[in-house]
């Protein structure tokens, strides 16, 4: 369980998230979703460190994260997985070497073919045992997102990010990885956080959905509530995507 | 003068929460080929062709019954250790490697890359540029040396070939009136200009931001800031050094 309170963050004077809370849950694919620009990715990168948010508390399962002690910081993430926007493999390294290299960096105390043993492992999860020996310029962009979730869920994390992970992806593909997602978080009881724009995740692998609007947190509830509610921004959002229509706002 | 401050805040983050030695020494081989392979024919080409100028046209200024011959050998050598090998080998190498440097990592940043050494817990700063500094410390110093070396042949051959002096009379000319300090003199140059150039670059291609066109652009902007670099250290140093 992943809780953060009162969240801010300025880029200059540009205000991108006001006072952020919320809490994302263990065993269940959370989503975070909202229009362009509204702060989405500069959350995400906020709770797993890559920003430093202004004020405000982050919680991993009870434990602070954005202390200044950076043990308890480097241990933390050691537990988190994360695939970005475009995989952002390594692309100097083969696929194996993308997935391996958490390992080798991470779990020194492995010996090389357990850790052999993991890397195919994982690669099976996805589907992609049989790309191993290429490079990152030689897969498609959907095996590309494969492969970052193989290597983001190689430590074994107990928390996953996405962003985006099926931004460019054809609808069938698409749905594939949400599927992938949504196996992995209920079989490993991880937690998982998805940022998306695509609706049809939405209603999908939407566990636990959180509406983000011009950086503030603004509706959190269901894929099974949704549809009903009465937050104007999210209805707009909604109303968009074709999801109801403009009586019921 | 902020960015100076956050060049050298970015120094320091190299040397804060490394990774171990064993993982070091890989990367650093790596990269030390990398810029010796990529930089060696174009060193030896403009080191030959640079000694080969300097021989004639000494040759060319020089001609009068009263100065010996063998002094155009001693002004090349002269010339080309103290000058020509680490200033045009630094030069060179700032638009060879430099741009290099800035161009992966501009491209690591804007594909996030960097971003994923991060979350794993990784001092991406360190990890990334150390190898790149230290590679460049080792490599430099033998490209300053081959070029030397083929700076003061390409004079010969000039030299010889145009009849301008017999081959004995610039050996002599080489040997006469020899500083070991010259040799020294060259290789603290070739240090100094190895961590200009790779510091320097290496910041620019890790704070690049935005899309392709800002990668493009911050090599740009690393090869000058790094020939700029290069020419003031060499004014400096020879100030410094040669002027005591
Ligand atoms: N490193 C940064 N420096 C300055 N401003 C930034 C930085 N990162 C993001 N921003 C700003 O923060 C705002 C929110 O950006 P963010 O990337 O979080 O949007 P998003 O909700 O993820 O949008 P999208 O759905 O298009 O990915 C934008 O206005 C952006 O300009
Ligand atoms: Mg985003």
């Amino acid at each position: 369980m992943i809780e953060f309170s009162h969240l801010n963050k300025t880029f200059g004077d540009k205000q991108v998230l006001k006072d952020v809370s919320g809490v994302f849950e263990r065993g269940k694919t959370n989503l975070i979703i909202g229009t362009s620009g509204t702060g989405k990715s500069v959350l995400l990168k906020c709770l797993v460190g890559i920003f430093e948010p202004d004020t405000g508390d982050i919680f991993y399962d009870q434990r602070k994260f954005n202390v200044e002690s950076n043990d308890r910081k480097q241990e933390i993430r050691r537990d988190i997985g994360m695939l970005f926007q475009g995989g952002a493999l390594f692309d100097s390294k083969t696929v194996e070497a993308n997935v391996m290299f958490p390992l080798t960096i991470l779990a020194p105390q492995m010996s090389k073919s357990e850790r052999v043993d993991r890397v195919d492992y994982c690669l099976k999860r996805v589907g992609l045992e049989k790309a191993k020996k290429l490079m990152p310029s030689e897969i498609s962009g959907g095996m590309a997102k494969r492969v970052g979730i193989a290597r983001a869920i190689v430590m074994q994390s107990k928390y996953l990010f996405c962003d985006e992970p099926n931004s460019g992806l054809d609808p069938l593909t698409s749905h594939v990885i949400d599927e992938l997602i949504e196996d992995i978080t209920h079989e490993y009881n991880i937690t998982t956080v998805v940022v998306t724009h695509d609706m049809n995740s939405v209603l999908e692998i939407g566990e636990n959905i959180m509406y983000m609007f011009e950086g503030e947190n603004v509706w959190q509830g269901t894929k099974d509530n949704i549809l009903q509610t009465t937050v104007k921004p999210l209805q707009d959002f909604l109303f968009a995507n074709k999801l109801i229509r403009d009586m019921e706002r | 003068m902020k960015e100076l401050g956050k060049y050298l805040l970015l120094m320091g983050k190299l040397l804060v929460n490394r990774e171990k030695f064993s993982t070091y020494a890989r990367l650093i081989i790596d990269e030390a080929i990398v810029i010796g392979t990529d930089s060696l024919l174009i060193v030896a080409i403009v080191s030959s062709f640079i000694g080969a100028v300097t021989a004639v046209q000494t040759a060319h200024n020089l001609y009068s019954p009263i100065i010996p011959l063998e002094t155009i050998g001693s002004i090349v050598r002269d010339m080309t250790l103290l000058e020509l090998a680490p200033t045009f080998t630094g030069v060179v190498l700032a638009g060879k490697i430099g741009s290099n440097i800035a161009g992966h990592l501009g491209s690591m940043r804007i594909t996030e890359q960097i971003d994923a050494l991060e979350v794993m817990g990784i001092n991406s700063a360190s990890y990334l540029i150390l190898p790149k500094i230290v590679a460049s410390l080792i490599v430099f110093p033998m490209l300053v040396t081959l070029s030397a070396f083929l700076g003061i042949f390409g004079g010969f051959v000039a030299g010889v070939l145009t009849h301008s002096l017999s081959a004995e009379q610039y050996i002599a000319g080489i040997r006469d009136n020899f500083h070991g300090f010259d040799i020294f003199f060259a290789l603290i140059k070739a240090f100094v200009f190895a961590f200009l150039i790779s510091s320097i670059s290496a910041f620019r291609g890790y704070y690049t931001r935005g899309g392709a066109l800002e990668i493009g652009k911050a090599s740009t902007i690393a090869v000058t800031h790094s020939c700029i670099a290069v020419l003031i250290a060499d004014y400096l140093l020879a100030q410094l050094i040669l002027a005591r």
